[in-house]
């Protein structure tokens, strides 16, 4: 977690955005008559956006009212031990993003696999051969499970190989 | 007729191996849905409905009470071993039961959490024999006003309960709120956020933006935790707790309990509200409220005792009204309607065999969920046992398959990553995945009720405190709020 100031600091920012967003887009939306209230459909997310950019500021001021309690200003870890901490939710997740996009060319099967079988040894970390093989294994039962249970048993339409197509 | 010749009515139903098979059957089905992240009871009912065709109205109900029934048990496993509820009403029982699946006491949280479930699933049953018509008439009494204030209630005992600052809990329920919004206005249909998309125009599923928030979120926070995700499962032998300990918490049992059959029959309300209401009143009310969250028994009690019976709750508008609890008593509506029955006061006298089979279904799903629980606790505690390089990357996939598997579209899977992804930077700074998901759960009610009630009263917005139980609702929700604040700048001028 990140100091509670800079904490606050990043909700208050995050809450003003958010509700920025929201404003602009909502800018332009009609103001239709004849519902009761003629705020149209922008009105209920401009409250929410509203509110929201309120409580941004009650978070800077609780922040503020509670100075000097807790643990504020809290020393950031050293640069290489938080590159290797974030390493493998970087490395993961995109992972996922291309598996996804792959996902309508190469077929869920195959994507699926290639994303269980590198996830599985980026977790893992220093690899010797027999895990590069367990790891392979486990990734190709993974996927005949995911078939049998989903495809079999369930009737869902996994999506194809466009290839095979 | 008598309650008690109600409940016999349709004994004979239950003498047939077929019937108790069909009960079996749906029980194991169910919880196999409740379990795995991504799979859902409403999922497995509507998948499992058009097999019940082929049976008779009173064994296709039986089926689909067991899959209901062990889903509602079972999403409280995997909350309180991976912490992903396997359904939104197991979404505070990881509060306290992962924690204390993470000291080693995942049997332990699993005997608790299937006794409360029993207890409260039972609780609700009987509520439902004894008090379905007063019930449902009270719910019948709610308007527009009254459900907005049900639907706030709910953001502000989410947002209490959820651990750090209560004001980055409200954050949590409005970004769950403003993500409900994406998709055409419930009133005029006009496409809101959705940047020429057709798919955003067609709003967000709830399986993905849930199973996001829960799953995604708990891999990435797992993945930058290093180590091992193991719990101390040397201590698995012991699931069932002592006979003094539940007598000592049979009282926030029947309290819970209470809860969970009320809210369960609020139409719409459902279990997710239901257990984080009961949740939410055990910590503000125990004296052990400071430990809620770290992984104490009575938070697992409190959250399934209320989730269970907010299963018999919900049944009561359904056989009374025909107005279905929740997504999975609309389905069993549904079942009825196709076997030609209009659910509804006048089942009681033209079916009373069907109404009796109902009750008597739940208490035998009950009983049978929770032998299949308390025998399984040690296995299913084994989950945890998976070495994480195996474990992370197959909820990864449970989460990929069970957000494609809803409508079959690859754009679910970007929901899905994209919550995961944004829940995880929100996690960073405070805010927490349990407040976002209710406010997406409640935001539909909430937003539609607002909107009719200032529609109906001409854009009066007193029309929310002129009603009483409106009235009483949002001076709850002001209590929920600012009362902590009160007591506390009271005592400190006491000092």
């Amino acid at each position: 977690m990140f100091s509670i100031k800079r904490d606050s600091w990043l909700t208050f920012i995050v809450c003003s955005i958010t509700g920025a967003v929201v404003f602009i887009e909502t800018a332009e939306y009609p103001v239709l008559k004849g519902q009761g209230f003629g705020q149209g459909p922008g009105f209920y997310p401009r409250l929410l956006a509203g509110t929201m950019i309120g409580l941004g500021l009650l978070t800077l001021l609780q922040d503020w009212l509670h100075r000097g309690e807790g643990s504020h200003g809290r020393e950031t870890e050293p640069v290489p031990s938080r590159f290797l901490k974030y390493r493998s939710v970087l490395f993961v997740m995109l992972l996922a993003i291309f598996s996804t996009l792959a996902m309508t060319s190469l077929g869920f099967l195959a994507s699926g696999f290639a994303l269980t079988f590198l996830s599985v040894l980026v977790i893992r970390g220093p690899l010797k051969g027999w895990h590069v093989i367990t790891g392979f294994l486990y990734s190709f039962g993974l996927m005949a499970l995911v078939y049998v249970v989903f495809a079999v048993l369930v009737g869902v339409q996994l999506p194809p190989s466009s290839f095979l197509r | 007729m008598d309650p008690f010749d109600l409940l016999f009515a349709g004994l004979t139903n239950f003498t047939k191996p077929y019937s108790l098979f069909l009960v079996l059957a749906g029980n194991v089905l169910g919880i196999i849905f409740g379990v795995v992240p991504g799979l859902t009871a409403t999922m497995g009912m509507a998948i499992f409905l058009p097999m019940t065709f082929a049976m008779s109205d009173v064994n296709g109900m039986l089926f689909l009470i067991g899959i209901f029934v062990g889903a509602c048990y079972a999403g409280s496993i995997s909350a309180i071993l991976v912490n992903i509820p396997g359904t939104p009403s197991a979404i505070a029982t990881g509060f306290d039961g992962y924690r204390m699946a993470q000291k080693g006491e995942a049997g332990r949280a699993i005997g608790y959490s299937t006794l409360a479930s029993a207890l409260g699933g039972l609780f609700g049953v009987l509520v439902l024999v004894f008090a379905a018509p007063v019930l449902a008439s009270f719910a019948l009494d709610f308007g527009a006003q009254e459900y907005t204030g049900v639907a706030l209630l709910g953001i502000s005992i989410v947002s209490y309960i959820s651990f750090g600052s209560t004001i980055k809990g409200l954050i949590g329920g409005i970004v769950g709120l403003l993500l409900a919004t994406i998709g055409q206005d419930v009133i005029s249909g006009y496409p809101r956020f959705a940047f020429g998309s057709k798919d955003l125009e067609a709003g967000l599923e709830m399986i993905p933006v849930m199973v996001g928030f829960f799953g995604i979120t708990e891999v990435l926070v797992k993945l930058e935790q290093g180590g091992e995700v193991k719990a101390a499962i040397a201590k698995i032998d012991k699931i069932l707790p002592s006979f003094s300990r539940l007598l000592k918490m049979s009282p926030m049992m029947a309290v819970s309990s209470m809860i969970g059959t009320f809210i369960g029959a609020v139409p719409a309300a459902g279990g997710a509200i239901a257990s984080m209401a009961a949740y939410g009143i055990q910590k503000r009310f125990s004296r052990r409220s400071k430990e809620y969250g770290t992984g104490i028994a009575e938070g697992v009690v409190a959250a399934e005792a209320a989730n269970n019976a907010a299963v018999g709750g919900a049944f009561v508008p359904m056989l009374s009204l025909g107005i279905p609890g929740d997504p999975q008593t609309a389905i069993l509506i549904g079942a009825l309607m196709l076997n030609g029955l209009a659910p509804g006061p006048m089942l009681f006298s033209t079916r009373p065999d069907l109404i009796s089979t109902i009750y008597l279904g739940n208490v035998l799903s009950v009983v049978v969920f929770t032998l299949i629980g308390l025998a399984g606790a040690r296995y299913f505690a084994h989950l945890i046992k998976v070495p994480r390089h195996y474990l992370l990357p197959a909820i990864m996939i449970f989460c990929i398959i069970g957000s494609f598997a809803i409508r079959n579209t690859v754009f679910d899977v970007w929901v899905l990553l994209a919550c995961g992804l944004l829940g995880y930077l929100l996690q960073k700074i405070g805010i927490m995945p349990a407040p976002i998901i209710l406010g997406f759960v409640l935001g539909p009610i909430l937003e539609d009720n607002f909107k009719r009630a200032l529609i109906m009263s001409n854009s009066d917005w007193t029309t929310f405190v002129t009603r009483p139980i409106s009235l009483i609702l949002l001076l709850i929700n002001l209590f929920i709020l600012i009362g902590p604040y009160l007591i506390g700048l009271a005592r400190r001028r006491t000092r």
